[in-house]
């Protein structure tokens, strides 16, 4: 601004000076010695192991042994194999949507500009990190117990819940980037919270959200044979029977030693 | 229109408002008559967005009181604020519309505080209202691009749609946020004089700020100047010249102050176009 006056702002007193500039910030400083501790830990890590290469070369039986039981693949018929395709894609969808709609109020509540008090802010926080760190796999695990053998819910459940914390996450970034301005215009008219919500950030986020759930979907989709190995209903199922029975082929897929 | 003998619509005294140590309005008294049209001139942070804000109830003041409407906005509840800012409608230096929305949703969401809980799509609002919407656009003459997204429409047609989203309000005061500021001279023009003719037609009382003396002189019935917070001119427009406007709401000479406005507007828009790129 050019006026012919003393800036204002020399009549303000500043309640520090300003900092002289400094070479290295703390905040840098600590992010490289957090980084050399774990360059260090890891390499401490590795010479602890029992890694040497006659070890892998003595693992290469075990590999041998894992395809040779693979072998027959036994495909289920061309009409179950469909059956259970759709019923996989169903309990996808079905999931993905269920957790596209619950992150909806998790991200009003966990970002920062439509957050209604800094409180629940971090509830919606927390249960976006507690989802995302609990994998669908024990979760479906877990639902299984509760419903009959080869019912699609607890996938639908394991993938609904799960997903929330991503699809929150990112919904809640979307929300903190958009304009605020459409939100102000909706206040300034005398509209309610939900109705800036709804009127002026939605709008803005809705692409991103859309986005978002093709995303968890595309995963969930590739993540959903290990859900129906767990026993939930999905494509996976028939492979976990074999198996089951034979506990040697996972144990040396792990690399355990027996 | 000045000094007719009508009651207040708006009587601020003494309004003081701090940001933390920043002092953004200092002391401000001003009474404004229904149906005035008045201008409120100054450079920017002289404090014309805060003090607009205040008269929305969109901020409290540190110190004074403001009667708006014949309410006493500082003692307001949040449910009467959201009220009374319902009967007093804004528009923005930057429109302000969604801009993946219909110009019709947009408008509509003027109406928002009439109706109850939120609303997605045009469709969700009640017929009469998205008439009404759709009377108000064909009034600022916009009516045939109801149905374009507000993003494609140039910024004198966004403002002429926030224009008709502020009728959706059924408003009795029009405040209007340097309303000009991002356009170029013709639309500038055109939304002037839109916002004087709806003012006169629906007897609105508008407070319009901007930071444009040539702008001001020609356009309302009283100028009212703002420096570093502070009212340092409140006079009618008739016959007032611009140099005279110059020296009390500059207290420099016409063409100093007057470089000072031409460098702080290339600066503004050298600023949206750096933002439209980013
Ligand atoms: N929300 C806010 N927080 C802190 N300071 C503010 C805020 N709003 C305005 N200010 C300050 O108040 C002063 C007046 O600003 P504003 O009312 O926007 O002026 P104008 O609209 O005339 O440009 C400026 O110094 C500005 O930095
Ligand atoms: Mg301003």
């Amino acid at each position: 601004m050019t006026t012919l006056e003393a800036p204002p702002a020399t009549d303000l007193p500043r309640a520090e000076a300003p900092a002289p500039p400094r070479l290295i910030r703390p905040s840098r400083l600590a992010a490289l010695l957090v980084l050399v501790a774990m360059l260090a830990f890891s390499i401490y890590a590795l010479s602890t192991l029992d890694f040497t290469w006659s070890n892998v070369l003595g693992s290469v039986a075990n590999a041998v042994k894992v395809f040779q039981e693979m072998d027959p693949i036994s495909l289920p018929g061309p009409a179950d194999l469909a059956y259970l395709i759709g019923l996989t894609l169903g309990i996808v969808i079905l999931g993905t949507v269920v957790a596209a709609l619950i992150s909806v109020p998790v991200a009003w509540l966990a970002a920062e500009n439509t957050t209604p008090a800094a409180g629940l802010r971090w509830l919606g926080r927390a249960v976006g990190v507690v989802t995302r760190a609990v994998p669908d796999v024990v979760l479906a695990l877990a639902f299984s117990l509760t419903f009959a053998l080869g019912s699609p819910l607890p996938g639908i459940f394991a993938i609904g819940i799960h997903s929330v914390g991503m699809i929150s996450k990112l919904f809640a970034d979307a929300i903190e980037h958009s304009d605020d301005g459409p939100r102000l215009a909706i206040r300034a008219a005398g509209g309610s919270r939900s109705q800036e919500f709804w009127g002026g950030v939605f709008p803005q986020v809705l692409p991103s959200w859309i986005a978002t759930a093709l995303h968890r979907f595309d995963i969930n989709l590739r993540g959903s044979a290990i859900l129906g190995y767990a026993g939930v209903g999905a494509s996976g199922t028939p492979c976990a029977s074999p198996s089951s029975t034979s506990p040697r082929a996972t144990a040396a897929a792990s690399g355990s030693r027996p | 229109m000045n000094g007719t003998a009508t009651a207040p619509i708006v009587t601020i005294s003494g309004l003081t408002k701090r940001f933390g140590s920043n002092r953004a309005l200092h002391d401000v008294d001003l009474t404004v008559a229904r149906g005035e049209v008045v201008v409120l001139l100054g450079l920017s942070g002289s404090g014309k967005s805060t003090l607009l804000r205040h008269i929305d109830g969109l901020e409290s003041p540190s110190e004074g009181s403001l009667d708006v409407l014949g309410e006493r906005v500082e003692t307001l509840s949040q449910k009467s604020l959201r009220s009374l800012r319902s009967r007093v409608a804004m528009i923005f230096q930057q429109f302000e519309l969604v801009p993946s929305l219909t110009v019709l949703e947009n408008v509509l969401t003027g109406a928002l505080s009439r109706l109850s809980g939120p609303r997605l799509g045009v469709w969700t609002y009640p017929r009469a209202l998205r008439r009404q919407a759709l009377g108000h656009l064909d009034r600022v003459g916009l009516l045939e691009k109801a149905y374009e997204r507000s993003e494609l429409l140039s910024g004198g047609q966004q403002q002429r749609v926030a224009i008709a989203r502020a009728l959706m309000q059924e408003p009795q005061i029009l405040l209007a946020d340097e309303p000009v500021a991002s356009l170029d001279p013709e639309s500038s023009e055109q939304v002037m004089r839109l916002i004087r003719e709806i003012a006169a037609d629906d007897g609105l009382t508008v407070i319009c700020s901007l930071h444009q003396v040539d702008l001001a002189l020609g356009w309302g019935d009283r100028i009212v100047g703002l420096r570093h917070g502070e009212v340092v001119l409140d006079t009618p427009t008739d016959g007032l010249t611009k140099s005279q406007v110059m020296e009390v709401y500059g207290r420099v000479t016409p063409t100093a102050e007057l470089r000072a406005i031409e460098t702080e507007l290339a600066t503004e828009s050298l600023l949206l176009t750096r933002g439209a790129e980013a």
